[in-house]
């Protein structure tokens, strides 16, 4: 279950970021220290129930994607509070930490290792990576001379290993070539459908109306609309239609 | 209650500390043709010729005035200069830590600090293959006669156990404070260039005592306040003259280390929740 309660969030925009002493004390002398504030969340309240799963559309920079790294722990809210029930399996950006210098095998233990696996489970599961990446020659290889969709095949393969309580999806179903989408896409579904509460960002209507029970809609940081498919995503379509 | 969820969690990424300071050390040396061997040449090397510029062209060398603190001038150098250069490298490179890794904060949850932990404790192991280099150089004055080898010896680990408690809580402190001021960079480079004088690494600590200069005091007193001095002078007497430290030594030692350790812990958890508004 997650619950998501009067969350808001606040940034200071790039402009007026201090970052050195002398910026500091330049802008301290000539009044310039004031916040150029941009709130790219505000107010936003809702759960998802056991099993459910969430859509989340809106336009670019509307704040999906912050909203779901609030929820995955990355980020703290400046107001509001999270709360999330089991173990949550954040499927933000793939291969996050990956080392182009290391071999495909030391970046399966690093990655894993980054995302919260112990050494014991990932040594467990090593040989169902390799399985579903198809990558068994190359394991040896620096990532570096890997192809960008090798590397992607990898990370989906590490990041999908466990079946996790809570799923947080962005814009990712499915990666590689032709045969490989196929099956990650079916991996995917697998993991969503199997009980698992989730949390989806999507641009692609058939995708969201797919998979989800219900949607919310996110513009300019605030809650539009959530309720059933059908009628957010009619709502939404219209928007972007004007 | 919140200590016992802060061990879980550190538990739990413990295995990632692992993993990021063996990657560390594999992509150090990857491609290289000696590969790890220069962990060991690297500071060899070094020390050889720190020695002979120091012994020979600036005429620090055994006996004079200061011929019973210094023993054996080039032990007494190196241990300096090696404990020195654990401090400097580890400090230096957890200030950047955190920083350098945005793109993996902004993205996946993970405790921040094992970023500068990392670092601190990838440059220990460097410390240990510094410390075979060490010992090769002290084998070879006690063959020549130069220096004793002493019992004392097995003391050093304390020392070094405290050094890298020191590093860990410096690190964090750094590391931290480097997100909201990138010029920490820059000052940090000359705050470790004037740190490295007020430790006695290359001259004896007799010759401030004998000085005549009118802040002589003073800056014996600065030094005594300076834990990286303690930790040096610690080194030097369980490693060159062979005796146990005092008690109040090694309770000064570990004291610096803790109370640098509790405020960099109190500094970063304080401040770590704003990170991500500075990237």
């Amino acid at each position: 279950m997650i619950k998501v309660d009067n969350v808001s969030m606040r940034f200071n925009l790039g402009n007026d970021k201090v970052n050195t002493l002398k910026e500091y004390f330049i802008k301290l002398v000539k009044r310039q220290i004031k916040r150029d504030e941009f709130w790219a969340l505000k107010d936003i309240s809702f759960q998802v129930n056991p099993g459910e799963v969430l859509g989340l559309v809106g336009i670019n920079g509307a704040g999906k994607s912050t909203l779901l790294k609030i929820v995955a722990g990355v980020m703290k809210p400046t107001k509001g509070s999270v709360c999330v029930d089991g173990a949550v399996a954040p499927m933000i950006e793939l291969g996050a930490g990956f080392d182009p210098e290391l071999t495909a095998k030391e970046n399966v233990f690093l990655n894993g290792a980054i995302l919260g696996y112990s050494k014991k489970f990932l040594q467990s599961k090593y040989d169902e990576i390799v399985d579903f990446s198809e990558l068994a020659p190359f394991m040896d290889v620096s990532v570096r001379n890997f192809s960008s969709g090798m590397v992607a095949r990898l990370a989906f393969s590490i990041a999908t290993l466990v079946a996790p309580d809570v799923l947080l999806v962005d814009e990712i179903l499915s990666v590689g070539d032709a045969p490989f989408r196929v099956k990650s896409e079916q991996k995917m579904m697998g993991m969503i459908n199997g009980g698992t509460t989730v949390m989806f960002v999507s641009h692609s209507a058939d995708a969201v109306e797919k998979i989800c029970n219900r949607v919310l809609w996110v513009d300019h940081g605030a809650m539009r609309q959530i309720g059933p498919v059908g009628e957010v995503l009619g709502a939404y379509k219209e928007f972007c239609d004007r | 209650m919140n200590f016992v969820k802060s061990l879980k969690v550190f538990k739990r990424y413990a295995y990632l500390l692992q993993q990021l300071v063996a990657r560390d050390f594999k992509v150090k040396y990857k491609r290289s043709v000696l590969g790890v061997l220069w962990s060991v040449l690297n500071p060899l090397f070094t020390m050889i010729i720190l020695n002979v510029v120091f012994s020979t062209l600036f005429g620090m060398g055994n006996g004079g005035t200061y011929a019973k603190e210094i023993v054996d001038y080039p032990v007494y150098l190196l241990t300096g200069i090696v404990l020195f250069n654990y401090f400097s490298e580890a400090t230096n490179l957890s200030l950047g830590a955190v920083v350098g890794n945005f793109n993996l904060i902004t993205k996946v949850y993970m405790p921040k600090y094992i970023f500068p932990f990392s670092k601190v404790l990838s440059s220990a192991l460097n410390l240990l293959f510094s410390m075979v280099a060490l010992y090769m150089i002290v084998i070879v004055r006690v063959l020549q006669h130069h220096v004793g080898f002493h019992w004392t010896n097995v003391l050093l680990p304390y020392d070094l156990i405290c050094i890298v408690i020191f590093a860990i809580g410096m690190g964090m402190l750094l590391s931290a404070l480097t997100v909201f001021f990138r010029d920490m960079f820059y000052i940090y480079g000359v705050v470790l260039t004037a740190w490295m004088y007020l430790t006695p690494i290359m001259y004896p600590i007799g010759m401030i005592q004998n000085s005549k200069l009118p802040y002589a005091k003073a800056l014996l007193f600065v030094m005594k306040l300076n834990p990286l001095y303690h930790y040096v002078n610690y080194a030097r007497q369980v490693v060159l003259i062979g005796t146990v430290p005092s008690f109040a030594t090694h309770l000064i030692c570990m004291a610096f280390s803790l109370l640098m350790l509790g405020i960099g812990i109190l500094f970063f958890r304080s401040k770590q929740d704003k990170f991500i508004y500075y990237i």
